[in-house]
């Protein structure tokens, strides 16, 4: 009933591959897989929580990530997201979908080479 | 896949705990983000202030999401049955009456579409490839005026005499099989009151065979059964066994015996197989040995009175018009080497029909008419019943102007709107169809029994046709009822605006008032139809058979093994009966008044050199009381008295129409009668009576009769022997007949112990099923009458109060503009009077369509468009009318002008 929001959208499904690709190191909560989106691309890209959790409910929804209520290392119950059988083979198509696009950008961007 | 589905559906299904986990989730991230920043040296509280701050909107987190978990279609509609179930609450009376019609509606349909579909629609169950078999119909014209010449109208009959048969399978061989039943027809087992009546159905040993119907234990009836010469064996419907036994298996060996023959069970019939006619059937009997002992031994002639309902089985390859021009030839062929067979058309010809008799050549018999015209009713109910509803959802839609109107404004389309109104009708009518699956469990066997009593019945009303109807009928019902609101909330989307004020013009009342028009139209044709059904029902009653029927009772003796009645028991009899407390009188006949009448051949009338009747002419031999016993009115001459004995002139009573027939234009008083085709002997007429109705309730159904004194019965005339054989006692009671059956079946139990209970009957309960068509046809068109109208009131009730809630303003500025109340009352009352008024003319010409329908079910040929009961149809309307706008005609001219000043 109500539209995406644009926000969304942008973002969509290239949030969806950089959470999977996290995923790979092991389970993690909503708040240290922000963390380590922003560590690793060294503050270029900071998730907005108003789309982190959708998008992890989204993954959950359709089956490529499963959550469980674990004991955080500073003693709090969080919500640990894993990926399962299914989220790594789509983490395969997403990751060649991602390289056919960047290739294609960087062509028409330089054009000349 | 599957585990998508499932997770959603545990998402829906632990809603309540997701929810709170996500609030979980979302307060775990906040708390681990504060923190964060509390190590990285902020106090505190400015590290949960700026951590939420940088969440953002949590609210449109969580919606968001919750929008992912997949369940929100799913909970729209959710949302939307729950609305649908408070409108529901909030318009209680109302609802009620719609739930109530359209269970009554739907309920009472389910039923009457099983027992149509099975009357025209569906072969009879257990009949391998029923499109093959063929019932033959035998198309001919009567020698009404018994000249010799064929002339009469044609009729199409389902019914050979055995010659014609037996030249079927003679010389027929394109066929494939050809088989022979009779319809079954009550017989009791045994003897005596004990005896059970069963339908028994005598059947060709080809029969079970060409149908090929599997039996569920022993064997069917074959070829080798049917003979004179092998034991006689019988098959029984599933429904006897049950009755009497707890398994098929042991019903076989049990014995039955129907005219003195014993049968012995060989095999069981499935559930539900009645054979190709929908009529119950207890027990099929071979054909020849069943025939002959109750026919005696020349049934296979022509003219004997006995015929069989022929069927074929047509292989591939043969024409349906080639079988019946070969049937045509054999049928041809039989009467015309048949002396006897002269006196039936030789230009027959055998047509082939279809295997569901009702679909047949000939005309729908009267009961299958009113089946149907029920049928009709039953819609009309149902049709009134979904236009209620459509009105009240519109009723609702125009009360939730604004509320629509805001949807609206906040962007919900045209179908969003439409699916909230389909969802209620929806909800509205699955409500209705758990109600109606309730009455047709009640009513729908009622039903069934009332209309067609004979009929094979499944076991239960509630079966799957009758639960598949109800489902289909929910739904399309569901659906048509909201095209009209949602028609109506999509144009208000352009019209209404936010600020409508109250003062606003009632939107929506063009297409309100119109389906209260057409819901009193629709009342006005029921009404119609039960003034005109009661008309009928009352001239039925009120017909004088020529008995006085009100207090008479018969009781049949003799007609069992053809043995001579020995005259000393009737006489006992006679005398027990007469002895009873609230017994008047007892008469002595050979005829049952309206049961039978016996023909009296051979009789030569002065002045004709052959019989001067169309029909008959009848003879009953009756004791001296007779006429004063039954109330036959002497018209002419005298009755018998006890001066008329055997050594006396041989008397005779005519009645008018003998009287009429054999002399119009001079007193029969004193003419002759021979009786006996080599009489010369005078029988004097020494009287006429009134002509009583045997069979039927018209003018034109009495039929001549000469009535003899048994006294004069002797053995010298020729009728001694009938006399001797056949007896009816008539005995006339003080009060209502029923109440000396019992003394009179313990007397016969006593006097003849082989006698079945049914030869004792009453007469008001032999006339009560004559008229039965126009009972049934009165209550029930009375009954859907009641409701409808019922249903109109509280529509144009709800329409017109309505429309004056929305103008209270107005009358109120009218109060105050010096309108006086009476004049306020008169012109809301003017509106639901107008409204009724275009219902009726709607509905009178609906009705003068109809009545086609109706008229051949209707007494002695009486139109459908009988003005008088038009003209009561309409005022009953009409006053309801006035009624239902009565309330709210009087809050009108009630409208308080101060408020409406103030308002202003």
């Amino acid at each position: 009933m109500t539209p995406a929001s644009p926000r969304n959208q942008l973002l969509y499904g290239t949030l969806d591959l950089l959470i999977l690709r996290t995923l790979v190191y092991g389970p993690a909560h909503g708040h240290a897989i922000a963390g380590h989106i922003q560590r690793v691309s060294e503050d270029a890209l900071r998730i907005e929580t108003g789309s982190l959790y959708p998008a992890l409910h989204r993954l959950e929804a359709r089956g490529w990530i499963a959550a469980k209520w674990k004991t955080s290392d500073k003693g709090k119950r969080a919500r640990y997201y894993r990926l399962t059988r299914t989220g790594r083979r789509q983490l395969v198509v997403e990751q060649s979908r991602w390289q056919q696009l960047s290739v294609a950008v960087t062509r028409v961007l330089r054009p000349a080479d | 896949m599957l585990r998508q589905v499932l997770h959603r559906f545990r998402c829906l299904w632990h809603r309540r705990r997701k929810d709170a986990e996500l609030d979980d989730e979302i307060r775990f991230h906040l708390a681990a983000e504060a923190e964060e920043r509390i190590d990285a040296g902020l106090a505190p509280e400015q590290a949960h202030a700026e951590a939420q701050r940088d969440f953002g909107n949590v609210l449109l987190t969580r919606e968001l999401s919750r929008e992912a978990w997949g369940w929100a279609p799913a909970e729209c509609l959710l949302r939307d049955i729950g609305s649908a179930f408070r409108m529901m609450r909030r318009n209680t009376g109302y609802t009620c009456a719609v739930v109530l019609t359209m269970a009554l509606g739907i309920g009472l349909n389910a039923p009457m579409y099983e027992m149509l579909s099975r009357l025209f629609l569906q072969a009879p169950p257990h009949i391998v490839d029923p499109d093959t078999v063929h019932r033959l119909w035998v198309r001919e014209r009567d020698d009404s005026e018994n000249r010799g010449s064929f002339t009469g109208p044609a009729i199409a009959r389902d019914r050979m005499q055995w010659p014609e048969f037996s030249a079927l399978t003679a010389g027929n061989a394109h066929v494939d099989a050809v088989a022979g039943y009779t319809a079954p027809r009550f017989t009791p087992n045994g003897r005596g009151q004990t005896a059970e009546n069963l339908r028994v159905s005598w059947i060709t040993g080809e029969f079970l065979d060409l149908l090929g119907v599997e039996p569920v234990a022993g064997r069917l009836i074959g070829p080798v059964d049917d003979d004179l010469a092998a034991t006689p064996v019988a098959v029984v419907s599933d429904g006897y066994q049950r009755e009497r036994f707890t398994n098929p298996r042991e019903a076989l060996g049990a014995t039955l015996e129907f005219d003195d023959v014993t049968y012995v069970v060989v095999g069981v019939l499935p559930p539900g197989f009645s054979g190709p006619d929908p009529n119950r059937a207890d027990v099929w009997l071979p054909l020849e040995p069943a025939v002959t002992a109750s026919r005696g031994e020349y049934w296979r002639r022509f003219g004997s009175g006995f015929s069989l309902r022929p069927l074929v089985r047509l292989p591939p390859g043969l024409t349906v018009e080639a079988a019946g021009a070969a049937a045509t030839a054999a049928v041809r062929v039989a009467r015309a080497d048949s002396p006897s067979g002269g006196s039936l058309d030789p230009e027959a010809t055998v047509v082939l029909g279809s295997i569901l008799r009702m679909r047949g050549p000939s005309p729908l018999p009267g009961e299958i008419r009113l089946t149907l015209v029920v049928g009709g009713v039953t819609l009309l109910v149902l049709l009134i019943a979904t236009v209620n509803m459509s009105n009240l959802l519109l009723v609702r839609v125009a009360a939730r102007r604004r509320e629509l109107a805001v949807r609206y404004a906040l962007g919900a389309g045209r179908w969003g709107v439409g699916r909230l109104l389909a969802i209620e009708s929806l909800v509205l009518a699955t409500v209705s169809g758990a109600a109606a699956l309730t009455v047709t469990a009640a009513a729908g066997r009622t039903l069934r029994l009332m209309l067609l009593p004979g009929h094979q019945q499944t076991a239960d009303a509630l079966n799957v046709t009758a639960i598949g109807f109800t489902g289909i009928a929910v739904l399309a019902i569901g659906l048509c009822a909201a095209i009209a609101p949602a028609v109506y909330a999509a144009r208000s989307r352009q019209i209404e605006r936010l600020d409508s004020s109250r003062g606003a013009s009632a939107l929506g009342t063009p297409v309100r008032t119109g389906l209260i028009v057409v819901q009193a139209a629709l009342s006005l044709v029921l009404l119609c139809g039960t003034a005109v059904f009661y008309r009928s029902f009352e001239a039925a009653r009120q017909v004088d058979v020529g008995y006085a029927k009100e207090n008479l009772l018969t009781v049949e003796l003799g007609d069992f093994g053809g043995s001579p009645l020995d005259e000393s028991t009737v006489g006992a009899m006679e005398v027990r009966v007469r002895n009873l407390p609230g017994v008047r009188d007892v008469a002595q006949g050979t005829n049952t008044p309206m049961g039978s009448a016996a023909a009296g051949g051979g009789l030569r009338v002065e002045g004709h050199d052959r019989p001067p009747f169309r029909y008959g002419p009848y003879v009953n031999l009756t004791s001296t009381n007779f006429f004063e016993v039954t109330g036959l009115e002497v018209l002419e001459g005298r009755g018998f008295n006890e001066w008329d004995r055997a050594d006396t002139q041989n008397v005779a009573v005519i009645n008018m129409t003998f009287a009429q027939q054999a002399w119009p234009s001079r007193s029969p008083v004193g003419r002759c009668l021979f009786v006996g085709s080599e009489a010369t002997d005078c029988t004097t007429v020494v009287g006429v009576v009134e002509s009583a109705l045997e069979w039927g309730l018209l003018a034109t159904d009495s039929h001549p009769v000469y009535f003899l004194p048994i006294s004069q019965a002797t053995s010298t005339t020729p009728l001694s022997m009938f006399a001797a054989n056949q007896r009816v006692l008539i005995v006339r009671t003080r009060d209502h007949p029923g109440t000396v059956v019992a003394p009179v079946l313990s007397i016969l139990a006593d006097l003849f112990p082989e006698l079945p209970r049914h030869t004792v009957q009453s007469l008001p309960a032999i006339f009560a099923s004559q008229i039965e068509t126009w009972r049934i046809g009165t209550r029930l068109f009375g009954a859907s009458a009641a409701l409808a109208v019922l249903l109109a009131a509280i529509g144009l009730y709800a329409v017109i109060a309505f429309g004056v809630r929305q103008r209270e303003l107005e009358f109120g500025i009218r109060r105050a503009l010096g309108a006086q109340a009476s004049r306020l009352l008169r012109m809301v009352l003017t509106r639901g009077f107008s409204l009724a008024a275009a219902g009726i003319v709607a509905g009178t010409l609906a009705a003068l369509w109809a009545g086609r329908f109706v008229e051949p079910l209707l007494f002695d040929g009486r139109t459908p468009r009988d003005p008088l009961a038009f003209a009561a149809a309409a005022l009953v309307l009409l006053t309801i009318a006035v009624m239902a706008s009565f309330l709210p005609a009087r809050r009108a001219s009630r409208a308080d002008p101060r408020q409406a000043l103030e308002a202003e």
